[in-house]
């Protein structure tokens, strides 16, 4: 049998490929809608799985603020607190992400040099804050590191070695006493041109706070936040017990060396194996030191605070970082108003005495010292 | 050189062509909102199918080739760069054959290109992973590629027929 | 068969959906059913009475692979592509970890072997997740009470 085109078929075929064809290009226009920007929003809230009558757990896992996040809640109103959660967090990146250019903080590092900016209330909490800890921690801490973060590469991960002058030539941005507050007005301003204001190292921690308010306002009995391992707890678990969080090995990061039980805490850790790349066999982590502008050589390999308070959490677990042991256990017992676990190099586990019963060693050969 | 400058520069009208087209498809469909890797509409085989036909076996493996290395010379990894000429290949040879036996309209030809295309990628995951298992993608892809080779003749059709309308005798 | 051999060439393209045509897509059809088949023998494995830990792979949270690590004899890979391009998982008898990436930050890369529910190697650029998780005999996630750890700081 041979297939040939008769004059009839030819007709009603032309009119059948002049249908597909426009289908084909109708389904095109559609398709465009599903081009969402960046809310990678693949909220996959996943088990909802309920024993008792008033003991449901939702959890939801994606990705924000640069990092993979995960909540979960148990209790009656899990699902819609877990909802919520997310949602909170997806606004705070809005607010606060240095990579998106609508965020307020983008808007600040535009105006350097320029203008104050007026923000929103929760903007400007969240800076004082890191202002405020920045001057009880001698600027070991500080959010206006962003130029050296970027002449290393952090900020866009195409990571490089800058030379003595370029790093001389940033270290005069950052100082975080430069910054202007006004606090009737609500601005903040960035006096000299090319500061900006990062802040990596303290938004998870606020955010995490953010997200269990709004948790608590709903009926459940207990959640779990990990903001992309920033953890945050409260209430007990379903048979009672408290929270197990485990803190990881900065030496071997698919293993963890001890675990804390604790409820209405966040335990928030620093480490250089977090972030960090290799360049002629040298290690340099993304952690920088504020007075030097390179990444900090200090005898820890990571410090985990144990606290009420996200913010502190997260700004003192870079800023003990940064001070090297031996500062860091004098800053505890000069405020003793959180706790604290501390990773030496050579892989002794330094923790702050109120931690005596609830922390312990998976590997009990492992040198374990409570402090006072 | 037995092919003039008149024909050399009509495939490369159309290599930048399947170029733009392969470009414009990722804009509609982000391979990341699929839910298997591979998914993809191969609008660029539109213009593999009108070579074919209208100049022949050796422009089209040029277009082909020429279409690989610049997707991989401008940003692309050795990896995909290995799929798409596997594929394109295999596609090319399939579509050859089934077009010298003149039973097979354009809706054959496309979809048995479309599929050997995807047999190709298939082949070297396989090669690339050292396993067998990747084999599961097959089936879905198949039939993946049995629609997208049948949307592909039938936009190849329409432009098929404009073009030797204007310049009637081009396929000579 | 005529083959004209002249130059360029005198295939004029038939645009009818004949018989033929209809043989190609039977065709394709039959191989993907052959090949799904082959599949579905090849991992084809009774359900166990207890649980066990299975390595899940989502891409932009939509599950792309998944494996039973208490079934895997021999080392098992699965590559994923993304536009950005492609990372490459590795399971073993009990354990999973990303072998190999192409992202910038090779964090995936570094969080190493898997080796319990919960635990989890993220690549950020390409927004895969790779996760252990327990299941029990009837499929559904067990809340794995033995856990040693709810969450992990990092």
């Amino acid at each position: 049998m041979t297939c040939r085109r008769s004059i009839v078929s030819a007709k009603v075929a032309a009119v059948k490929y002049r249908a597909c064809v426009l289908l084909v290009f109708s389904a095109f226009l559609l398709s465009g809608c599903r081009l969402i920007p960046n809310q990678s929003g693949s909220s996959a809230a996943a088990s909802s799985t309920g024993t008792a009558s008033s003991a449901a757990t939702a959890t939801a896992d994606f990705f924000a603020m640069d990092t993979y996040m995960s909540i979960t809640a148990n209790g009656t109103d899990a699902q819609a607190a877990v909802n919520a959660a997310q949602a909170e967090v997806y606004t705070l990146e809005n607010e606060l992400s240095r990579n998106l250019p609508a965020s307020e903080i983008s808007k600040i590092n535009a105006q350097s040099g320029l203008l104050p900016v007026t923000v929103s209330q929760e903007t400007f909490d969240i800076i004082a804050d890191a202002v405020s800890y920045s001057e009880k921690t001698n600027g070991a801490f500080d959010i206006t590191i962003a130029p050296v973060m970027d002449i290393w590469g952090f900020t866009d991960s195409k990571f490089r070695v800058p030379s003595a002058s370029e790093i001389q030539a940033v270290l005069p941005l950052v100082n975080w006493q430069k910054i202007i507050l006004d606090k009737t007005k609500l601005t903040v301003e960035l006096p000299v041109k090319g500061m900006a204001l990062d802040l990596g190292g303290i938004a998870k921690g606020y955010s995490s706070d953010k997200v269990q308010a709004v948790m608590r306002g709903y009926n459940i009995t207990s959640a779990l936040i990990s903001l992309g391992g920033n953890v945050a707890v409260f209430g007990t678990k379903a048979d009672g017990s408290l929270w197990k969080i485990a803190i990881t090995d900065p030496a071997a990061p698919d293993s963890y060396i001890g675990v804390l039980n604790a409820t209405d805490v966040s335990v928030i850790t620093s480490g250089g194996y977090e972030r960090n790349f290799i360049q002629n066999g040298i290690t340099y982590i993304h952690i920088m030191d504020p007075a030097l502008g390179t990444p900090v050589k200090s005898d820890l390999l990571s410090v985990s605070i144990v606290s009420a308070d996200g913010v502190q959490g997260d700004s003192l677990s870079t800023a003990l970082f940064v001070m090297g042991k031996d500062k860091a256990i004098a800053y505890w017992q000069a405020h003793k108003d959180f706790a604290c676990i501390l990773v030496t190099s050579t892989g002794e586990v330094f923790a702050s005495t109120e931690l005596r019963n609830t922390f312990s060693l998976m590997d009990t050969k492992r040198s374990l010292t409570f402090f006072n | 050189m037995k092919y003039s400058i008149y024909d050399m520069t009509r495939w490369s009208i159309l290599t930048a062509l399947a170029l733009t087209l392969s470009v414009t498809e990722m804009l509609f469909f982000p391979s990341m909102l699929l839910p298997v890797p591979g998914m993809r509409l191969g609008l660029s085989n539109i213009v593999t199918l009108l070579a074919l036909y209208l100049f022949g076996a050796f422009p089209t493996i040029l277009i082909v080739c020429i279409r690989c290395l610049i997707t991989f010379a401008f940003g692309g990894n050795l990896t995909s760069f290995l799929f798409s000429i596997a594929g394109g290949l295999l596609a090319l040879l399939v579509m050859l054959l089934l077009r010298n036996f003149r039973k097979f309209s354009l809706f054959g030809v496309s979809v048995a290109g479309s599929a050997a295309h995807t047999v190709g990628q298939i082949l070297i995951a396989c090669l690339m992973t050292r396993t067998w298992a990747t084999i599961s993608y097959l089936p879905v892809l198949m039939l993946v590629s049995i629609v997208t080779g049948l949307v592909i003749a039938g936009l190849s059709i329409p432009v098929y027929k404009a073009v030797t309308a204007i310049h009637p005798g081009v396929e000579n | 068969m005529n083959l004209e051999k002249k130059k360029g060439t005198a295939y004029v393209p038939q645009y009818r959906f004949c018989r033929f045509d209809a043989a190609v897509i039977l065709l394709v059809v039959l191989i993907a059913a052959a090949a799904a088949l082959w599949i579905f023998q090849t991992t084809q494995k009774s359900i166990t009475a207890t649980s066990h830990l299975e390595a899940v792979l989502t891409v932009s949270g939509e599950e792309v692979w998944r494996s039973n690590l208490s079934d895997v004899t021999s080392p098992q890979t699965h590559k994923v592509t993304v536009s950005a391009g492609s990372l490459t998982v590795l399971a073993e008898a009990g354990k999973v970890c990303v072998a190999s990436s192409d992202c910038p930050d090779q964090i995936c890369v570094h969080t190493g072997w898997l080796t319990s529910a919960g635990q989890t190697a993220v690549c950020l650029p390409f927004k895969v997740v790779l996760k252990v998780i327990s299941v029990d005999s009837q499929g559904s996630i067990a809340k794995d009470t033995s856990a040693l750890y709810d969450a992990i700081s990092k």
